[in-house]
């Protein structure tokens, strides 16, 4: 079960990152779909708060990342390769999520706020996934050592 | 493990065939396209005398174009051909499948406003802007520019703005690049770039006659009985069914507003267009004029919904010699921001027309 899952949350994951990359793609190149980005990013700014919600967001993404990282550091030792992949592959989407959305804005890039749900999206399943790895690992730990 | 490889393998295999797909159909197509090209060019018609142009005619055959590279043309021995499109140049696939020898890339943008801003409304930009983009690739106000793309209205908007501007001679190939094609003649895949010019030659706009801003448009429709703003929109967009555009809500049209119909959907000019894709001459445009609310001699501002399909008649229009024409640049887009101006929707001859303010019409109208 908890495999099926894993695989689920890494087919969502890819999704989030091919489905930032085809929006850039046709933003480059279709004048309609660069003309109804514009129009999403101001119905958004008009009608929510979107700068106190990215900062929001990131805070929430960076500490929990932060959070995962310390107790699987804590618990290296009991843990196995793939969980240590898991913990190197939600670094990198944390950082890339929280570079992208802090170093670009609309100004710079008319699909931001697309790409940045979607690279969030991506983050907040790997963190998950990670933290449930995390935390299970250690449920085994104990397990195998209750046994003994 | 293994499923868990396996599984791993799998996702990396599709992203990999998405990746690699978006490359390779490009690319096939380019292998086609060059193929295609040799073809036509073993084909190439037989030279034939081309008549010459009016400095003020905007729309030229392929064969015209054909023969002012050649020299054979008095006065564009030294013309700037050049395809318009939207994005950078390495983006445009039309450009990189292969355009006309020795065509340069021009982007919409380098013209007209891309964020759609209450400021910026995907009007023209500030003339300087302009012309600091057209020096960029060369275009000064005596550049004999050709323009051509696979956008018609893009087309008629780029080239509208190099005369709004101030550029003395702006030619389109009618047709574009399959009419160049179908004419037997040679395309290329190199990517050229004009050489940077210092001096445009002409303070800009040189002519600010023919753009109307949302101001004077306003106050002519209240005011000026000759006066007739030239719906360039569908039948479904005049009539306020549908906005025609994902990104405006309100459907309607500025009261007063006169239908010039040429418009199947908010992105084509298939009316103005003949069967083999050309744009019609002005008895073409007369004939889908004929029972229209308006006649040659008012004095007439084409405007859609952001300023393309309405340089299709102000270019022929143009061409033919005509001065009491304009653009509405900003369109049912700028029109659509300010809740206190009139509108109508439906047909205004009929007494089912409902005449409000743009503040009280329905949203929900946006085209799915």
């Amino acid at each position: 079960m908890k495999k099926i899952g894993y695989i689920l949350a890494l087919v969502l994951e890819i999704a989030a990152l091919a489905g930032a990359y085809i929006i850039h793609y046709f933003t480059r190149r279709k004048l309609g779909m660069v003309r109804y980005l514009n129009f999403k990013n101001m119905t958004w700014e008009r009608d929510y708060p979107m700068g106190p919600l990215k900062t929001g967001c990131v805070a929430v993404v960076a500490v929990l990342t932060v959070l995962v990282l310390l107790f699987f550091l804590k618990k290296r030792k009991e843990t196995s390769r793939l969980v240590y992949a898991m913990n190197i592959c939600m670094i990198v989407l944390t950082a890339l999520y929280a570079g992208y959305t802090l170093g670009s804005s609309t100004e710079t890039m008319t699909d931001y706020y697309f790409i940045s749900i979607l690279f969030l999206l991506a983050a907040a399943v790997q963190v998950i996934k990670t933290a449930i790895a995390v935390l299970t690992a250690k449920g085994q730990t104990e397990g195998a050592k209750g046994e003994k | 493990m293994k499923k868990r490889a396996l599984a791993a393998l799998l996702c990396v295999t599709m992203t990999a065939a998405m990746l690699a797909g978006c490359g390779s159909g490009s690319s096939s197509e380019e292998e086609t396209t060059q193929e295609s090209t040799e073809e036509t060019t073993e084909e190439s018609t037989e030279d034939v005398e081309v008549e010459p142009v009016e400095t003020r005619t905007v729309y030229v055959t392929p064969q015209w174009v054909n023969s002012a590279l050649n020299g054979e043309q008095e006065g564009y021995e030294d013309i700037l051909i050049a395809e318009v499109g939207y994005g950078d140049v390495a983006d445009c696939v039309s450009y990189n499948e292969g355009h006309v020898p020795g065509a340069i890339y021009v982007d919409n943008c380098e013209v007209e406003d891309a964020t759609g801003s209450e400021e910026g409304a995907y009007n023209l930009l500030a003339a300087d802007e302009v012309v600091s983009n057209m020096l960029n690739h060369g275009i000064t106000k005596d550049t004999k520019v050709v323009l051509y793309g696979a956008d018609v209205s893009g087309t008629a908007r780029q080239a509208f703005a190099y005369l709004w501007a101030g550029v003395e001679d702006v030619k389109i190939i009618n047709g574009g690049i399959d009419a160049w094609t179908e004419a037997g003649y040679d395309t290329e895949t190199d990517v050229n770039e004009g050489e940077a010019a210092d001096d445009f030659g002409v303070e800009a706009p040189a002519h600010p006659e023919y753009r109307l801003d949302i101001q004077d448009a306003k106050e002519k429709l209240e005011s000026d009985d000759n006066f007739r703003l030239v719906s360039i929109r569908s039948e479904e967009e005049w009539l306020g069914e549908s906005s025609g555009y994902n990104y405006m809500d309100k459907a309607g049209e500025p009261e007063g507003a006169v239908w010039g119909k040429g418009s199947e959907t908010s992105s084509d000019v298939n009316g103005f267009l003949n069967d083999d894709g050309t744009v019609k001459d002005l008895a073409g445009f007369e004939e889908v004029w004929a029972d229209c609310d308006f006649t040659l001699d008012n004095e007439l501002s084409f405007y859609c919904g952001t300023g393309w399909r309405a340089c299709v008649p102000f270019l022929v229009l143009y061409e033919n010699g005509y001065d009491n024409i304009s653009v509405y640049d900003g369109g049912w887009y700028e029109w659509l921001m300010h809740d206190d101006y009139p509108v109508q929707v439906g047909d205004p001859a009929s007494e089912d027309c409902v005449h409000t303010t743009v503040g009280e019409l329905p949203t929900g109208k946006a085209a799915e």
